[in-house]
């Protein structure tokens, strides 16, 4: 049976449609490339970079966290720039508390920029190291030794962090340093495989 | 590279030397101006990121014109050797270093008033530092680095150092004894930052209730032991209270818990110890006591008698001026020195003067006449009245009761303001932030209130006994944004005066003025500007300058960026 004629509209209308949506569906993600983000930072308009970079934030939530890490500091940056350093304090939280080594070289960063992300280091370092031992403890409780001393050693690295230095006296830290040391050593000992006998 | 704009007109022999080098009164030939000249030691300069540091600071600091700092003009490299010269503008008055020796020799003493008068006046200075370039610390404060004027002032000196010595990486111990500059404890390398500030600041104040310098072995091992073991300059029959101990105990970071880490928190403390504690009272007058004194003691020509308007004790007949301030037109050794003269004097203090001006050489009374020997016993007699008065004044305020000397004759201004945190300034002196309530002499004073945008000027009349408040409201802020690190963005109008705004960008970053104004460093965005042309400047300490003129219209915010790595 052939196809009447207001079929066959219909349905080239539906597949030019279709063509539209999916052409406009590619403009946007273009709109919203973590480039043109970048692009329109770089070229200080710090407006436009954040809404694309507010809606890359949404579709981040669930990605790869180096994205995550990525768009969170673009977004630091312009909303630095636009003077709401409440929320730029809010964007470097973030990201320090996925990458807690996250300290941007003098030679990439003004003065300025440095300093808004050591005071938020300063600030929520200490928690974030008190969660990342609870988290390397709960490994070795379950004798993923391998996974523990990764953790113990990245926790041990942080005190080494000269943002740490101004609150490393609290005894509580010092107290979770001596943990973590300890936790750490015995972790890489029982990871270490059994010699052969 | 600059090039040499300035020649030593004096001696080799430096002026003065510290652990940073040896500062030598120059000529700059350009100008006509007398500016002094620190001649770095080579083994700060042999650190090539000492110098690149330096240079960094000098540039971001070259804003920074208020009084209580002598400003730094630039570096220069010397014709020849491998030196780095920092030219800065020349402080008049004596180094503190200068008088704590001469105190600690038991020639002087210091009052416990006139000491507190001059740590407020360092914590003060300090904090406006601070507050104009939050990211900067000073790095380098100690007595050596503080002048004291004859209008008992306290001018800070090179304020340029913080992030060039955190390069060196020594340890607290090394930078003490090779520099005598004071480091806290840290878990890392030590680190320039505000909290170090706050410990040097802990070691001048230290050093001014003990009446001398600290010595070599004292800091940083055994700086608790001194704290606690502290009497007065006065001697063992003074020692220091339970709640100046503390004070200094926590400026010194000698417990971290309980330290100070802001000038600020510091500064409020202070305050706050004071008023709780009759037995002390930072006075002005005691100190302007103690420089008449020190000046007829060592009749250093570099401090001229306080005016009789400021003395404590007001005087018919204003005293020949033994130095003019308009005869620093040029420099040349003095021949009469400190033996001459009949004084004792530390070797540095006798050094200094030998390059006073030419007329402190020229001073000598003119025989049979009968006005200078008038008027060389009234500024006697000025003196002596000066003397007693200020003897007068101690004793009162020590066994008076608890209650300050003078207590009949302040009053007391309860500053408040919407928001509240507004810095307070009194007669040029910041006092802290509301809300806040200040003991003031009787009298006129001029209270600012440094929020947002313009300070807030305010002349009260404060009356002897009584209270005065007074309300700010500063809530409808005006659209400027104060930004750390940066002066707020006030860029000239330069078109027809209608608003618009502009933003900026670098790579990797960069300072930026906008038509000769400082508005911060990059990125910046919503800079207001007038429509019509402006001149941007881009300058990154290390990757040099870009000048761009950019013209500002109604329709859209302008945009400028630039990226030094290209060409």
């Amino acid at each position: 049976m052939t196809p009447r004629p207001l079929s066959r509209r219909v349905l080239g209308f539906t597949g030019l449609v279709g063509v539209i949506v999916v052409l406009s569906a590619a403009r946007v993600a273009g709109q919203d490339s973590l480039d043109r983000a970048q692009h329109l930072y770089e070229t200080a308009a710090y407006d436009e970079a954040l809404v694309v970079l507010d809606r890359l934030n949404t579709r981040a939530a669930a990605g790869a966290s180096a994205e995550r890490v990525t768009v969170q500091r673009y977004r630091a940056l312009c909303l630095l720039a636009l003077g709401r350093d409440d929320e730029a304090g809010a964007a470097i939280e973030a990201i320090i508390s996925m990458d807690p080594s996250f300290s941007p070289p003098a030679s990439e960063v003004s003065p300025r920029v440095r300093t808004a992300i050591a005071d938020v280091r300063r600030r929520v370092l200490p928690d974030v190291i008190k969660q990342a031992y609870a988290e390397a403890k709960t490994a070795y409780d379950r004798q993923e030794f391998t996974v523990a001393a990764a953790r113990f050693g990245r926790i041990l690295a942080l005190f080494d962090d000269a943002d740490l230095a101004d609150v490393v006296a609290d005894r509580h830290l010092q107290d979770l340093q001596t943990l973590s040391a300890g936790f750490h050593a015995l972790s890489l000992s029982a990871a270490r495989p059994d010699p052969p006998h | 590279m600059e090039s040499a704009a300035v020649r030593v007109s004096s001696p080799p022999a430096p002026l003065f030397e510290d652990g940073l080098g040896a500062r030598h009164q120059v000529l700059d030939h350009t100008t006509n101006e007398r500016l002094e000249a620190l001649s770095l030691r080579c083994e700060l300069t042999a650190n090539p990121s000492f110098e690149a540091a330096l240079r960094e600071r000098v540039s971001r600091l070259s804003g920074l014109g208020h009084g209580v700092y002598a400003r730094v003009r630039r570096l220069e490299h010397p014709p020849a050797g491998p030196s780095l010269i920092v030219v800065a503008e020349s402080a008049p008055g004596v180094r503190l270093s200068e008088i704590l020796t001469l105190v600690g020799q038991r020639q002087l003493t210091l009052d416990v008033s006139a000491a507190l008068g001059l740590i407020r006046q360092v914590m003060s200075a300090v904090a406006i530092l601070h507050e104009t370039a939050r990211d900067a610390a000073h790095g380098a404060i100690g007595p050596e680095r503080i002048v004291v004027t004859s209008h008992a002032r306290v001018v800070l000196t090179d304020y340029v150092f913080g992030s060039a010595l955190e390069q060196l990486h020594y340890s607290p111990e090394r930078y003490w004894k090779e520099l005598r500059i004071a480091v806290p404890r840290s878990a890392g390398l030590p680190r320039f930052d505000h909290r170090t500030d706050v410990t040097q600041i802990g070691v001048v104040a230290l050093s001014l209730i003990l009446g001398r310098l600290l010595q070599t072995d004292e800091y940083p091992a055994r700086v608790a032991d001194v704290v606690s073991s502290a009497v007065s300059a006065r001697g063992e029959a003074e020692p220091v209270t339970a709640a100046l101990r503390t004070w200094l105990t926590r400026t010194l970071q000698i417990n971290l818990r309980n330290a100070f880490t802001s000038v600020p928190e510091a500064l409020g403390a202070f305050d706050d110890m004071l008023s709780q504690n009759g037995a002390y009272a930072a006075a002005p007058a005691a100190l302007e006591a103690f420089l008449v004194r020190y000046q007829a003691h060592t009749a250093d020509p570099r401090l001229k008698p306080v005016p009789a308007a400021q003395m404590p004790v007001r005087l018919q007949h204003a005293p020949r001026p033994i130095q003019p301030a308009s005869a620093l037109s040029d420099i040349v050794p003095l021949g009469a020195s400190s033996a001459e003269l009949g004084r004792s004097a530390t070797p540095r203090v006798a050094a200094a003067r030998q390059y006073a001006p030419r007329e402190a050489a020229e001073i000598e009374p003119d025989e049979g006449s009968m006005v200078d020997g008038l008027l060389h016993f009234a500024f006697t007699a000025i003196v002596m009245l000066a003397i007693v008065g200020a003897g007068i004044f101690v004793l009162a305020s020590y066994y008076g009761g608890g209650a300050p000397f003078g207590a009949r004759r302040v009053g007391t201004v309860v500053v408040e303001s919407t928001p509240p945190g507004v810095q307070v300034v009194v007669d040029g002196e910041g006092r802290g932030t509301t809300p806040i309530s200040l003991t003031l002499r009787a009298g006129e004073h001029v209270l600012e209130l440094h929020g947002e945008g313009e300070p807030h000027v305010i002349p009260v009349t404060v009356q002897a006994g009584a209270e005065i408040s007074q309300h700010v409201d500063l809530s409808p802020a005006p659209p400027a944004r104060s930004r750390a690190g940066a002066t707020p963005p006030t860029a000239r109008p330069a078109g027809d005066g209608t608003q618009s705004t502009l933003a900026v960008n670098a790579s990797p970053w960069a300072e930026v003025w906008v038509d000769g104004e400082h508005v911060g460093e990059t990125p910046l965005g919503n800079l207001p500007v007038s429509v019509g042309p402006h001149e941007v400047v881009f300058r990154h300490p290390v990757l040099g300058e870009r000048r761009h003129e950019i013209t500002v219209t109604s329709s859209e915010p302008a945009r400028l960026s630039v990226d030094f790595s290209t060409p």
